[in-house]
């Protein structure tokens, strides 16, 4: 059977953008709150600038003052991890998949999408176009919006350049997908929401929190590897939020990564079973892997805590050793019974 | 039309379909019956693609169905519980199904809107009864080549009910329509159907076209000169025995002339044949599962 | 229309067989009528189409009924009980198997003949005032 390679089907894009439509105001809404914003308040900057000379009756240089804000937007617009658009960049994302992925799980949409003539490629593919099309058609408008404001006041318009302004657009479509493919590719290994959404927390901060982790740990034990300190730093300049500094070897990772979650994403979407929709995790296999893992951590974490606790005390070690057990019982308690209550409830 | 080999399906770690084979005719109508926890929703799910199987097949018009749009654009499900969108209205939902199936016939959709009489609200603010309508009302109106109904009357009240037995007959009747409808309804499961297939824990116990079960099992009524005899007692055919003072009820599996000539020889002072009911004739065949089929009711 | 018992144990399928032929004997159907079609009686008594479509074509093999492309299914014009060699031995055998029946319960031959008056009489719906003797 010959494979489409780009099985286009309006009736999932216009299904799914049914469920989506909300969302796509509200990147319009936050790109204008954080970016479009940003460029006014630099324009009222500069009024504010030209009425305190003209007041005062000082002499200035309009160009000088135009050349200076401008600077300021260029800059402005260059950096793309600024608080607020740094976490519209990632939540949205993460509301993208939740709605598109992990609700079709949890209200069971999904089961009845899979009696009727679609494939999952189809199903898949459509959900990522329309992603897609939201994400750019939201910059699109806004891009066309600051376009006109150039044509209606000159002044505001001297301080930015459209380039720049389609850079940022490029910029931000570029950082949404690839969190979109990270969060998409994670949403095809948990069963519901909810496990989606911690486990998507957990491995955001992963990379930065668990080397961390490890090197306080050790350091209580006296170990001061300088090794331990260069996987500290990897760990902070090589995580999801290194995205954000765009440059040649940030892209030449974030591009070809993006493409690698979205390839394994769809290959893990086909072996998704409908029966698993509901449970912690899709795969079993990984619920050992799972429960490995955050009995560890929070072992770790707690050793840590109790050993902070116990400074003045005198008997660390054995503080320690407390934390440790207390942690991992509870770790496991916790990641056990997460899989064992949503196994009863399917 | 619909060929189901040696299907096998485990679901959360325990067997729930072993071995199950299963053939429907074209234009036959086909009744799925057994208890709760038999396995007749994961067979049906199974059937329609929901659930993949472990081992064996599913054929549909000769085609395997996995990822098959051309055959799942003409089959019709209607499950037991509906997982509609639950932000789209009802109109919004027959948009989507239009949209999809390439079949759709919009003639006939407004035809049934007009029976069905839904209201047009959100999926979140329907009743199951109105829900399961909706879903009648949807998969009627593809057109479809094979309809599977998991217990499409429950839920329903009794004037809905026959209007829904109603369409489905005469679904079959203008295109030769495959139906495979799972009920605990006896009665209309002897209304409608031509086949029946009994499912017990995880197994097809029996597969059977109505009329030759009715004609193969029967009951008999006999009183005889003196005690029974032991060769009548233990006669292999006999699948039953009732009885009241000296009036005994014989329920026969098969080669009944053959039964009574044997009690013929007897001098029995009466000897007639007693109407049984389907239901009858299952509790009796299944024998030791009978008990089973105490919770299917009339 | 027909009085079906769906819970009996004479297929739906021969009910309607014997409810022809004996709507015929009654006179309830003419010679000539139309039937109504397997559709049309499928969804007026809610049955199963394959079931009816056996039925009528059973009782067309018998020609008590005839199909005419395009028009519709009819009471056959003339439907003569035809004395059919097989058919002869049939009935033949059921009167034997009632007879020998009545026979082991103790009936004698007057009160077979008996019997068989009176279920004639019901079947032409004519009430007797005979008494058998």
């Amino acid at each position: 059977m010959h494979l489409k390679i780009l099985p286009f089907r309006n009736i999932l894009i216009k299904k799914d953008f049914k469920i989506i439509s909300w969302i796509c105001l509200f990147i319009v809404f936050s790109i204008f709150m954080t970016m479009t914003l940003g460029i006014i308040r630099e324009y009222r900057n500069y009024k504010y600038m030209v009425n305190y000379f003209e007041e005062a009756s000082k002499e200035y240089n309009k160009e000088d003052l135009i050349k200076q804000s401008r600077g300021s937007v260029t800059g402005y617009l260059k950096h793309m991890g600024r608080g607020s658009s740094l976490a519209q960049m990632i939540i949205i994302p993460l509301v993208l998949s939740i709605l598109l992925f992990s609700e079709e799980k949890r209200n069971r949409t999904f089961e009845a999408l899979s009696s009727m003539p679609f494939t999952k490629y189809e199903i898949f593919f459509n959900k990522l176009v329309l992603c897609f099309i939201t994400i750019v058609i939201a910059n699109l408008i806004n891009i066309i919006f600051l376009f006109i404001v150039k044509g209606i006041n000159k002044e505001l318009g001297m301080l930015y350049s459209m380039k720049d302004i389609i850079f940022w657009s490029i910029r931000y479509v570029y950082i949404v997908l690839a969190f979109l493919s990270f969060f998409t590719l994670l949403s095809t290994i948990t069963g519901t929401t909810a496990s989606f959404v911690v486990i998507s927390i957990i491995f955001l901060v992963f990379p930065i929190s668990f080397p961390l982790l490890l090197k306080l740990n050790l350091g209580i034990w006296g170990v001061n590897s300088s090794i331990l300190m260069e996987i500290e730093k990897i760990g902070f300049r090589y995580n999801m939020f290194s995205i954000f500094d765009v440059n040649r070897l940030t892209l030449s990772i974030f591009i070809p990564l993006t493409i690698v979650f979205f390839i394994i994403s769809i290959i893990l979407f086909y072996k998704n079973k409908t029966e698993r929709s509901g449970e912690t995790l899709e795969f079993e296999k990984l619920e050992e892997f799972f429960t490995v893992g955050v009995t560890i951590c929070t072992s770790l974490l707690f050793g840590l805590l109790s050993s902070d606790f116990s400074i003045g005390f005198g008997i660390d070690k054995f503080y320690l050793a407390i934390g440790y057990i207390v942690g991992g019982v509870l770790g496991y308690l916790a990641a056990y019974f997460s899989i064992k209550l949503n196994r009863v409830k399917g | 039309m619909i060929k189901v080999t040696n299907l096998e399906k485990s679901l959360g770690g325990s067997k729930i379909l072993n071995n199950i084979n299963l053939n429907i005719e074209k234009g036959s109508i086909y009744g799925l019956i057994g208890p709760n926890g038999a396995g007749k929703t994961t067979l049906i799910k199974t059937l329609v693609g929901i659930y993949e199987p472990e081992a064996g097949k599913v054929m549909i018009n000769g085609e395997s169905i996995k990822e098959n749009t051309k055959i799942k654009s003409r089959i019709g499900y209607v499950s037991d519980f509906q997982y509609f969108y639950p932000n789209f209205t009802v109109s919004e939902m027959a948009w989507f199904y239009r949209n999809t199936y390439p079949m759709w016939n919009e003639e006939k959709y407004n035809s049934l809107k007009n029976i069905f009489k839904l209201p047009n609200k959100k999926i979140k603010r329907l009743s199951k009864g109105m829900k399961t309508q909706l879903s009648l009302l949807l998969n009627l109106s593809i057109s479809p080549e094979v309809l599977i109904l998991d217990e499409p009357t429950s839920g329903l009240d009794p004037v809905i009910r026959r209007k829904v037995l109603n369409l489905i007959v005469d679904e079959v009747s203008i295109n030769n329509t495959t139906v495979l409808t799972s009920t605990h309804n006896l009665l209309e499961l002897e209304q409608i159907c031509d086949h029946i297939g009994i499912m017990y824990n995880g197994e097809i116990l029996l597969e059977e076209n109505i009329d030759e079960i009715k004609s193969k099992v029967r009951k008999i009524q006999v009183v005889f000169n003196g005690t029974i005899p032991e060769e009548i007692k233990n006669h292999k055919d006999v699948l039953h025995i009732d009885y009241k003072g000296k009036v005994y009820q014989f329920v026969v599996n098969d080669n009944l002339d053959e039964f009574i000539e044997e009690t013929k020889k007897y001098n029995p002072i009466l000897l007639e044949m007693i109407d049984m009911s389907l239901e009858e004739i299952f509790i009796y065949k299944m024998g030791g599962v009978g008990y089973a089929f105490e919770d299917i009711t009339l | 229309m027909f009085n079906i018992d769906i819970s009996s144990s004479t297929p739906i399928y021969q009910q309607i067989i014997d409810s022809v032929k004996e709507g015929i004997l009654k006179g309830l159907m003419e010679p000539g009528e139309k039937l109504p079609s397997v559709r049309e009686l499928a969804k007026m008594m809610t049955l199963n189409p394959n079931t009816i479509q056996k039925a009528y074509q059973e009782l067309e093999r018998e020609k008590v009924i005839v199909t005419l492309r395009g028009k519709g299914t009819y009471i056959s014009a003339d439907y003569k009980p035809r004395k059919d060699e097989s058919k002869i031995m049939e009935v033949k055998d059921l009167f034997k198997k009632g007879i020998v029946e009545a026979h082991y319960m103790g009936f004698k031959k007057e009160d077979i003949y008996g019997i068989i008056e009176e279920l004639i009489k019901e079947l032409e719906g004519v009430e007797s005032n005979d008494k058998g003797n």
